[in-house]
């Protein structure tokens, strides 16, 4: 027979890790325990039955001795009368820890633990009194040292001897007893861990769950204490807050703190990743703490380190007043217990942030300023939130019953059903467009929708999810500016009428004027040739018979005649003044001058110099010869003396130029400047005067129709000076050739 | 500068203007510069076409003559009086200058469609009309006219 009870039996589990005994281990042991058993009781009888003396019997004898000795069970003898022990084997003494020969003489009660002694004697009684043929019982012995053992026993009582006594078979429980525990002890963990699986899926929050756990892993493991530590509760990250626990003083859970460093239990844990255990807290070297520990008379304990996300959620702890030696199956129990925990936190972490993301979208969905809709595929509503009750003044439970189309403007319904079959079709993935729904009370509200679509996993539509505002306001605006804008067109269509009609209007008078001084100085002139010719011959034919006076007359008749003429010849240049002569140019204002000093009558006379170098000019050469002839001239026939002195200079002023005719001639009174510029004015008497007066009227008129402005300057005694600007020319108006005016015009002469 | 007239043959000369003073310009300007021709004067188209012809009396104005016409006159101008003058089969040939104050190319043109000899500006004929009388002077002596009925 092999020995099968001083070898340990190891059996292990599909990942090799070491398992305790099975329910079916221990009874095919036991099975195979009774087989022997039985064998040897056969044994026994048969011996029983031999004739005691002979050799055989005893070869037999001395075989059965030498058997019953070295049996591996324990095999006693034990007076039917007396209890006492008449023999053992040496299994039996070693089972006891007696040395051999120890035993015989004991009573069996002697070494029988007290609680198991009635019953014990009561198996007894009935063996020998033939109650039973036969027991078979578990009790405890008390071994020499004191300590217990554990041991099923099968008695049978031999009668036919001459004093009876009891044989039984003693099978050393302790293995078995020590699985069995193992089993109940796993059985009791297992079913705890159950209790929080459940636990966790129905605990409302984390610490309802933490309170259960720690109780549960406390009756598990049988130990005195149990705490779950929580990493950085409070944000510093160098601390553990006591987040559940049992066993500890009051006051406790909840508010002690662990510091993570290693010199506590917990932050060791931490700092090595792996579950500890403690056997003897005192003798502990690798940290000393934490007070925690200390103060309640923690002497073991394991730890082990719940984990999270991104770093441990904390640790979970197991601690004995007593030194208990933890075992590998107690620490993996604790890690599951913590793996639990793990797995529950995220959860229940998982379902927080649901719910709270939950509760945010259904806070947007009622609380939007917008109408925020769901229907069918069919456009029933299935979901809105209150705004489209006031929208269209139905209550919730009439548009439940309804749909989208019913409340739609009808037509407004065709293009909305158009775009909702794109869309349903999948041709497009929203659409927007304004339409109009039709109130409870019949009214119209503008509203702009957008839609979009929700699809299930076939892609088929789900639901069509719509946002509606209400365009009410919009609309009324958009309309009024529509109306305005209309109003502004009319307005303007009418003023533009108003300005072309006025502008025609102008150029037809302009025209006329132009023309009636055109035709007015034409026509004027036959007559005043007639008179002019007709004074002049009276002159040639009776000059020496006119008195004296008559004489003078008819001098004045000439001189207003030649009057008349100068003025009819400036008003005609004046008429013209205006007409453009081909196309605008650039001026060369030199060369212009050049020509007019040139022309003018009596300018040998004077002095005038002209600047050289004058920035290039812009408009019609004409004009400008016009101006500079004209106040050449005024310089001139103003001057006082036979010979002066005119100056001619110009200035670039940016996109205007400015020239000045400078003389030294008498000047005009302040009284008088501002009239210098009107028709026809003179400052000294018509006849002593060749000049019309029309001269400076002309220039200014000249001046500013080409954009520039003139005036005159005379403040001091002498000397009169007119400005005026004219506009530059710039390179990047492309003009022609400079020019000083064009060949084919005629100089405004008179 | 010398008169370099045909001996003793007078060129009849028909001014038609219905300006007095104008008319009287061209008679002294004739003084003025010693040309005796005589002078005829119509105040208007229809007149100069009378004397033409010799109406209501008159002789016809002798040849070689020559018309010195105004344009703008009442009851007959002087295109009118032009075109008159051409479909006169007697009268067709005559030789006419225009005086007149009318710079108008279209009176230019419409004068020289009638075949005038010449278009003169009185305001460019100088004063007195010297520029035209000079150019006168210089036609009779160098073109050559017909004389008598022919």
């Amino acid at each position: 027979m092999r020995n099968r009870y001083r070898t340990k039996t190891v059996l292990a589990d599909s990942q090799g890790h070491e398992r305790g005994p099975s329910y079916e281990d221990l009874l095919r042991t036991n099975h195979a325990l009774r087989e022997e058993l039985h064998q040897v009781r056969q044994f026994l009888l048969s011996l029983a039955d031999g004739k005691a003396g002979s050799p055989a019997a005893q070869r037999a004898g001395q075989m059965y001795k030498f058997f019953v000795d070295m049996a591996p069970i324990g095999m006693a003898r034990t007076d039917a009368e007396t209890g006492v022990i008449l023999g053992a084997n040496r299994c039996f003494h070693e089972m006891l820890g007696y040395d051999y020969g120890e035993l015989p003489g004991k009573r069996f009660t002697e070494i029988t633990f007290r609680e198991d002694r009635d019953e014990n004697w009561s198996h007894f009684r009935n063996v020998i009194e033939n109650r039973e043929h036969r027991a078979v019982f578990e009790k405890r012995y008390i071994r020499k040292d004191g300590n217990l053992v554990w041991a099923r026993v099968v008695t049978t009582n031999i009668f036919d001897v001459e004093r009876p006594y009891v044989v039984a078979i003693i099978h050393d429980l302790t293995e078995q007893k020590a699985t069995e525990e193992a089993l109940a002890i796993k059985t009791r963990q297992t079913e705890c861990l159950s209790s929080m699986r459940l636990k966790a899926l129905t605990a409302e929050n984390l610490q309802v769950l933490f309170d259960h756990v720690v109780n549960e892993t406390r009756v598990a493991l049988g130990v005195d204490f149990v705490k779950i530590l929580e990493l950085d509760a409070a944000g510093d990250g160098k601390s553990l807050l006591l987040r559940s626990g049992v066993g500890w003083r009051p006051g406790i859970v909840g508010a002690a703190r662990v510091y993570t460093g290693p010199q506590s239990q917990a932050g060791y844990t931490l700092a090595v990743e792996n579950p500890v255990v403690v056997k003897d807290l005192n003798r502990e070297t690798r940290f000393s703490g934490p007070a925690l520990l200390r103060e309640h008379g923690v002497q073991s304990g394991m730890s082990v380190i719940i984990p999270g996300q991104n770093r441990p959620f904390g640790v979970l702890g197991a601690h004995a007043k007593s030194r208990r030696a933890f075992t590998d199956a107690d620490v993996d129990f604790l890690q599951n217990v913590a793996n639990l925990l793990s797995v529950s936190i995220r959860h229940l972490w998982a379902e927080a942030e649901l719910n709270a993301s939950e509760a945010r979208f259904r806070a947007i969905f009622h609380n939007a300023a917008v109408v925020i809709a769901i229907t069918d595929p069919n456009g029933n509503w299935l979901d809105f939130n209150n705004q489209l009750c006031e929208l269209t003044g139905y209550s919730r439970e009439e548009l439940l019953q309804s749909s989208f189309q019913a409340i739609t403007h009808p037509d407004d319904l065709r293009a909305d059903l158009e775009n909702l079959e794109q869309l349903r079709a999948g041709l497009i993935s929203s659409y927007g467009m304004e339409k109009r729904y039709l109130r409870n009370d019949g009214s119209i509200v503008w509203i702009h929708l957008a839609v979009s679509c929700e699809r299930g996993q076939d892609g088929a539509p789900d639901y069509f999810i719509g946002i509606i505002e209400d365009i009410t306001e919009q609309k009324r605006a958009e309309e009024l500016l529509r109306k305005k804008e209309e109003a502004l067109r009319t307005l303007n269509a009418t003023l533009e009428h108003r300005v072309r009609d006025r502008t025609e209007e102008l150029i037809r008078r302009n025209e006329e004027l132009d023309q009636f001084a055109y035709v007015a100085s034409h026509d004027l002139r036959a007559p005043l040739r007639a008179i002019q010719s007709l004074a002049g011959w009276i002159k040639e034919d009776s000059w020496e018979g006119l008195t004296e006076t008559s004489q003078r007359h008819l001098n004045l008749l000439q001189g207003r005649a030649q009057r008349l003429e100068t003025m009819l010849n400036d008003l005609l240049a004046y008429s013209r003044a205006d007409k453009s002569k081909g196309q605008l140019r650039r001026i060369d204002p030199n060369q212009i001058l050049k020509e007019v000093v040139e022309t003018i009558p009596h300018s040998h006379d004077f002095t005038i110099t002209v600047q050289t170098g004058m920035p290039l000019g812009k408009g019609y050469p004409v004009a400008l010869e016009l101006v500079f002839r004209n106040l050449l001239e005024n310089a001139i026939k103003h001057h006082d003396r036979q010979h002066g002195i005119i100056k001619v200079g110009a200035r670039d002023m940016g996109d205007m130029i400015e020239f000045w005719v400078t003389d030294d001639g008498p000047g005009i009174p302040p009284d008088y400047q501002d009239r210098v510029f009107e028709m026809f004015q003179t400052l000294k008497p018509r006849d002593v005067v060749e000049g019309s007066g029309i001269g400076l009227a002309l220039v200014k008129k000249t001046v500013e129709n080409h954009g520039g402005r003139v005036e005159v300057e005379s403040s001091a005694k002498r000397g009169t000076t007119v400005r005026f600007t004219w506009p530059q020319y710039e390179e990047s108006w492309d003009g022609g050739q400079p020019e000083g005016r064009e060949a084919d015009s005629h100089p405004a002469r008179g | 500068m010398e008169d370099n007239l045909r001996e003793g043959r007078p060129i009849h000369i028909l001014l038609v203007d219905d300006d007095e003073v104008d008319a009287e310009l061209v008679v002294r300007s004739f003084q003025k510069h010693a040309i005796d021709h005589p002078v005829t004067i119509a105040r208007n188209g229809m007149e100069a076409l009378a004397v033409l012809r010799g109406e209501s009396g008159d002789h016809p104005l002798p040849r070689p003559n020559m018309i010195l016409l105004d344009l703008k006159m009442p009851k007959m101008n002087g295109i009118e009086f032009l075109t008159e003058l051409r479909r006169d089969e007697y009268l067709r040939d005559s030789v006419v200058f225009v005086l007149t104050t009318s710079d108008d190319n279209q009176d230019k043109a419409a004068a020289y469609h009638q075949c005038v000899a010449g278009y003169i500006l009185k305001g460019k004929a100088g004063a007195d009309l010297s520029g035209a009388l000079g150019l006168f002077r210089e036609y009779w002596a160098v073109v050559d006219l017909p004389v008598g009925d022919v």
